[in-house]
């Protein structure tokens, strides 16, 4: 009984060995397998310097090469797979010196934990990086006095390994740009790093179709002209987009979500901008949605503003427009204190019920945004415990004595301008008709056993 | 134990033959179907204005008419004989005093569980259902609100004489703790050092019911962000699994000594006769 019961066992551990036998065979006669893969690693310098200018250096697609490497001369480098390029050294993996290189279909992957330290860095004009996949614990790809470059359609993943909880300080920029004019960074995806895209001192950057998350700041502009960040998205960040210290900005049809766990989150964050345009982007989930300071002759046209704690926060700011856009279902719409001058027209807001009497649609009576609780928490922050507590508007109402410099809604419109968001799904609703009644009914039987009826 | 469970079933039936427990079902469920009519469909899941003005509704008519039925429950035993001819027998105080607190938690329970599932279920109907995991939320705020103010209640009742003291006590702690709470705070914390607001403020915010209650739903919502940067800890605290535990503690600790001190009285008052 016991033989038998044994053998299979035996037979089993036999079997497993001879596998463990079969794939070290295997894996010792196939070179260049992942296994290996340090220390075979190709040096990628003599490969370029063997590249003739305006050549095409072709790397191979299941090979690891070794940085670093310099490129000083206008050539093309891409992989007919996806080559990868393991840095370990001081320098980056890449650096470009030439104007007019092409980087196409290459993996990076840079293990120095050094967030000033970019994998890539470009030192020069007119280049075009595509489809580029960027593993970095430091940064991804720096422009440095570099201009008219195209950064397109990558990959910038930053420190994971020990979780999303990586401090921000530790992580590198996703795509930095600095006194570097004209660059146009589309379509590329960047997460779990400090910035997504940081842009200093650099003019006329165009920033379109990216996704940022998981990071410090989704979009980032210091001290830049007529920036144009157009169509992205940022998910889970402390901000979405932060502008700052900026003139002539263009934010149009950006979506920014779930920037909401960070005591500091906003969607949208312009702090000293003005004569900008910020239109048609919706802010939804956040912890505020809109956050403005210091901002003037800003208009703001068509934005979405819906579902965030607090949909705008107008703090020190004059002179700007909001126009023809909706707040739905923030639970506070809008604050406001030391502003002045700001008009407000034509906006949605969902918890206000108006009164058109020229049924144009608009309302002939204003929307007044009070500031009193703003103003109470600028002084002593700990008040803020007392958000939406329910005795709060009852000391409000005491001192809402002259309302001429509330920021006001002079013509709210009555019905929203966009259309309503996709449906609950039917499950949930069909779930929760049959729980509620079967709650009601309980409750009622309950209630009729051991209440209402005698004995 | 069996004199607590008697007391219980009678306080249960006592319950549902005042006329008072169907006037507050009524307006509850009212309330909250009329709320969740208004409501727009955006914004039921998460901590939304949709969401927050549930919150209020509950904050304002919950703790009023818990503290109403509670003391006026027990102020009737000695204004109507009923405990007299029951402390003719050997009844132990804390037996009474426990049996009538479950008995009124499952009235008042059952009063709210009647008006979400009444506003729940036709909210349903129109598509305005919360999704299930705001709506378990609410009832979990709801029945904590009602077990915390039914402790203040029981102390009420031990304390009043008649239903007209109880009324006015119940209404003026229901306004203190309720309406007037910021007001007050705000009047009294702008004494005190800067620093020592915050501290005096967070212990304050334990002794209120009404708000220790509601922030910590605010945060289990995913709106804990929104008190800023003073209370990160706190919140990063209550957000973990180990922070319901706590904060249930602190809720059984609420209602151990608040009907401890119920008891306490009514013993006292017992003795004097």
């Amino acid at each position: 009984m016991k033989k038998a019961f044994r053998r299979p066992g035996g037979g089993w551990r036999r079997t497993a060995r001879a596998i463990g036998l079969v794939g070290f065979l295997f894996a010792a006669c196939a070179p260049g397998t992942q296994g290996s893969a340090a220390e075979e690693a190709i040096p990628l310098q003599p490969l370029i310097d063997g590249t003739p200018s305006g050549g095409t250096l072709v790397l191979a697609g299941d090979r690891p090469y070794a940085g670093p490497a310099v490129i000083d001369k206008p050539i093309s480098v891409r992989s007919d797979g996806e080559a990868r390029i393991v840095n370990d050294e001081d320098e980056p993996a890449l650096t470009l010196r030439a104007d007019g290189i092409r980087l196409d279909r290459l993996s990076v992957t840079d293990r120095r934990a050094d967030p000033k330290k970019p994998a890539i860095l470009v030192q020069s004009d007119r280049n075009r990086l595509e489809d580029l996949r960027v593993e970095t614990r430091g940064g991804g790809i720096y422009l440095r006095e570099a201009n008219d470059n195209d950064i397109l359609n990558s990959r910038i993943e930053g420190l994971r390994m020990n979780g999303a909880n990586t401090a921000y300080s530790k992580r590198g920029n996703g795509i930095d740009l600095m006194k570097a004019n004209r660059n146009r960074i589309e379509g590329n995806t960047l997460s779990y790093v400090h910035d997504g895209v940081y842009v200093e001192s650099s003019n006329e950057a165009v920033v379109q179709n990216n996704q940022a998350f998981d990071s410090r700041y989704g979009y980032h502009f210091m001290f830049s002209g007529k920036p144009l960040l157009r169509n992205n998205t940022g998910s889970r960040n402390v901000t979405g987009g932060m502008i700052m210290g900026v003139e002539g900005a263009m934010v149009e049809g950006n979506r920014f979500d779930k920037q909401n766990e960070n005591v500091h989150s906003q969607g949208i964050l312009l702090f000293d901008v003005h004569r900008s345009e910020i239109v048609r982007n919706r802010v939804e989930g956040n912890r505020v949605g809109i956050y403005m300071e210091g901002a003037t002759e800003n208009a703001l046209a068509e934005n979405e503003v819906v579902r965030n704690f607090i949909g705008m926060q107008m703090i020190r700011s004059a002179g700007n427009t909001f126009r023809d856009g909706a707040f739905v279902a923030n639970v506070i719409q809008a604050q406001s204190v030391d502003s002045k001058d700001n008009a407000l027209e034509g906006n949605y807001w969902d918890d206000f019920r108006g009164l058109d009497t020229d049924g144009d649609g608009f309302s002939d009576l204003t929307y007044e945004i009070d500031p009193f609780f703003l103003g109470l928490t600028e002084d002593i922050e700990a008040y803020q415990a007392f958000f939406q507590s329910p005795g709060l508007p009852f000391l409000a109402q005491m001192f809402r004595a002259d309302t001429t410099n509330w920021l006001k809604d002079t013509r709210p419109l009555l019905a929203s301008p966009f259309a309503p968001d996709e449906r609950q799904p039917e499950g949930n609703r069909w779930f929760m008709l049959a729980a509620c009644a079967a709650l009601f009914a309980s409750s009622l039987a309950i209630i009729y056993r051991w209440g209402y009826r005698k004995s | 134990m069996r004199q607590t469970r008697t007391i219980a079933l009678r306080e249960l039936k006592l319950g549902f033959r005042n006329p008072w427990a169907y006037s507050f079902m009524a307006l509850f469920a009212v309330f909250s179907l009329a709320l969740v009519l208004i409501q727009s469909q955006e914004g039921l899941s998460g901590y939304t204005s949709t969401t927050g003005t549930m919150i209020n509704l509950m904050l304002y008519l919950l703790p009023l008419m818990t503290l109403l039925l509670g003391s006026f429950s027990l102020t009737a035993e000695k204004e109507e004989g009923g405990w007299q001819l029951l402390s003719s027998y050997a009844l132990s105080t804390s037996a009474f005093l426990s049996g009538k607190y479950l008995g009124l938690a499952g009235v008042l329970i059952l009063i709210v569980a009647f008006g979400f599932g009444l506003s729940g279920a036709i909210g349903a109907v129109f598509g305005h259902a919360f999704p299930p995991a705001s709506f378990g939320l609410f009832l979990v705020f709801a029945v904590l609100l009602i077990l915390l103010f039914l402790g203040i209640a029981a102390i009420l009742g031990a304390i009043c004489r008649n239903r007209w003291q109880a009324l006015t006590y119940g209404v003026a702690i229901w306004f203190f703790l309720v309406l007037g709470w910021p007001t007050l705070l705000i009047a009294l914390l702008g004494f005190l050092p800067y620093l020592w607001i915050k501290p005096a403020l967070i212990g304050l915010i334990f002794a209120n019911p009404a708000e220790l209650n509601r922030l910590f739903l605010i945060v289990k919502m995913g709106g804990g962000s929104i008190l800023g940067p003073e209370y990160y800890h706190w919140v990063g605290w209550i957000e973990r699994p180990t922070g319901s535990l706590v904060f249930a503690a602190v809720c059984v600790l609420w209602i151990a000594a608040s009907l401890g001190l119920a008891i306490w009285v009514w013993e006292r008052g017992r003795a004097r006769g």
